[in-house]
This record gives structure tokens, sequence and C-alpha cells, in this order.
């Protein structure tokens, strides 16, 4: 099942770059944009410490499409 | 596993022997009609065309190099802009320029060496094709050089030099989880190319065999340089499974 996220939207919020959003959380700039674009999904590790940033869950930035919503 | 895949296999198998012992036959008895001595002659006439196209193809490569040098260029003006404008697309077009100039460089380095190999099977070419092949060697680590530099621009926790022989394993160790993953699928696609590559050729080599075009030494090489492929990437596979990946 493909993996959506709204981290663009987020870094958008915080008026951060790719660069430096990449910074935050450890990783290349490259991969910011592999994952806004959906070419890669993140690993776990990755993802909690995107959602760290943010201060939110990871399940508000990435969710399953068509997960069925309970 | 259904029974048609079976069948189908043991047909490919059949197939392959009919025409296996059909060119066998061919060459057996065009051998016998042309004669020994026609066959040294068509193989000696072979290894000057090759040599004397090694030349043409050493000066082929610096035209590629020269594409080479355009693609880096055109990464670098990009790449300054994206630095300059934080613009997500031009760090992309960027990237992908200095991705052709890098594999540019690689064929031209690649190409230089083959063809330089076949023009030393005939002094004079050798000797005639001796300054295009260090020019274009020279050129071709330039811009492997210059399109490294680039991209650690573009991305500056990249690490090492094409100069160094760790360069490798420095520009691996320096990537993060999604490059790494680029690069084992890129690894993986490149394993099963050669692959193909290796079991396929031996068709064309075995009938050139037959008639004589080309020596035992070719098979060795050949089955060599297949073996050594199988037999790291089933020893890192191992090491992998004991979880040593490093």
């Amino acid at each position: 099942m493909p993996l959506e996220n709204r981290l663009k939207e987020y870094r958008a919020r915080q008026g951060l770059n790719q660069g430096q959003m990449g910074q935050l959380v450890g990783v290349s700039r490259q991969t910011i944009s592999l994952i806004e674009r959906g070419d890669y999904n993140p690993s776990v590790t990755l993802a909690l410490r995107i959602a760290a940033v943010f201060r939110v869950q990871v399940e508000d930035i990435f969710s399953l499409t068509g997960e069925e919503e309970e | 596993m259904k029974k048609h895949v079976y069948l189908k296999f043991a047909g490919k198998l059949v197939l392959f022997a009919l025409v296996g012992a059909a060119i066998g036959y061919g060459g057996g008895a065009l051998l016998s009609d042309l004669g020994v001595a026609k066959v040294y002659d068509l193989r000696r006439w072979l290894a000057q065309l090759s040599s004397q196209a090694a030349f043409w193809v050493l000066a082929a490569n610096l035209v590629l190099l020269a594409v080479g040098f355009g693609f880096c260029l055109r990464g670098r003006n990009l790449g300054a802009r994206a630095l300059e404008k934080e613009v997500d697309r031009l760090y992309e077009k960027a990237e992908e320029a200095l991705c052709r100039a890098m594999t540019l460089a690689n064929i031209s380095v690649v190409l230089g060496l083959a063809a330089f190999g076949v023009a030393c099977c005939d002094m004079d070419v050798m000797m005639r094709s001796l300054p295009l092949f260090i020019l274009g060697e020279a050129l071709g680590m330039a811009l492997q050089h210059l399109t490294v530099r680039r991209t650690q621009a573009l991305n500056p926790e990249k690490k090492g030099s094409v100069f160094e022989a760790r360069f490798v394993r420095q520009w691996y160790d320096s990537c993060d989880e999604a490059q790494r993953k680029q690069i084992g699928w890129a690894a993986f696609k490149s394993f099963r190319v050669m692959q193909n590559i290796f079991a396929w050729a031996f068709v064309p080599l075995a009938v050139l065999g037959c008639y004589g075009l080309v020596g035992p030494l070719v098979f060795l090489v050949w089955g060599g340089l297949w073996m050594v492929q199988v037999v790291s990437y089933s020893f890192y596979a191992r090491k992998a499974e004991k979880g040593q990946i490093q």
C-alpha cells in the first residue's frame, strides 16, 4: 500500500528548505526531496525523527493511502 | 510449480542443443571447406581492422568527453543558481546534469582502455594511439574529479576524492539510508544485466570458437570474470546474512 506524506506542507509551514530539513533529521537534501515526491519510504527511525521536528505524531505526516478510517 | 514451466524449460534446452549442434556442424564444415590457412588470414584481417578502428574510437572518445564537460558546466551553473535561490527544482536539474557528466566520464575511461588494448595488437597503431589514449584518460579523470567536486558543492555531506583509492568506500559511507538503497538497487540491476550478458556471450563466443576466430584464452577470461562475480556475490550475501554489512 503506497505511503502518502505531508512533509512538504509541514516544512513550508515552518519555513524550512529541504537542506535545512535534512540537517535537522540527519539526512541529505536529496532524501528529503525523494520522500516528498513519494519516491522513498523512510525508515521508522527517520519517520520518528521527522515527526519529532514538528512535534507531531508520525501518523500526522505519514499515512497509508486507501487506509480505512475507524 | 506448474507442469508447463518444466516443459517450457525442457523445450528451451532442446532448442539450444539443436542450435548448438547446427552451429558446430556448420562451423566444422566451413573450416574444412576453407582450410586452416584461410581462417588464419581472416583472423589476421579482423585483428588489423579492429586495431585500425581503435584509433578512431579513441578520437571519438574525446568528443564524448567534450559532451561530458558540457554537462558538467551546465550542472555547475544550475547548481550555483540552486544554491543562490534555494529552489528545489534547480537542485534536481543540476544533479541530473552532473549525473550525465559522470556517466560519460566513466564510459570514456573504460572505452579508452578497451580501445587502447585493441590498438596494442598492432605496434604502429599503438604508437599513433598513445597520445590520444593518454589525453582521453587524463580528461576522463579530470571530468570525474570536477563532477564530484560540483556534486559535493551541492551536497556538502558527500566525502571523498577520485584521486584516492578508497573513493567509492568514502562516498558510500557518506550516503544516508535513501541513497544507500538507491546504490543497492542500481548494483542489483547491474548484477542482473551482467549475469545475462555473461550467459548469452557464451553463444557468439562458442560460434567464433568453432570457426577458429577466438582462442581458449577468451573463454578463460570470460569464465574467470563470471566466476569472480558469482563467488564475490555469494561471499558478500553470506556476510550480509550474518549481519556483517559495513
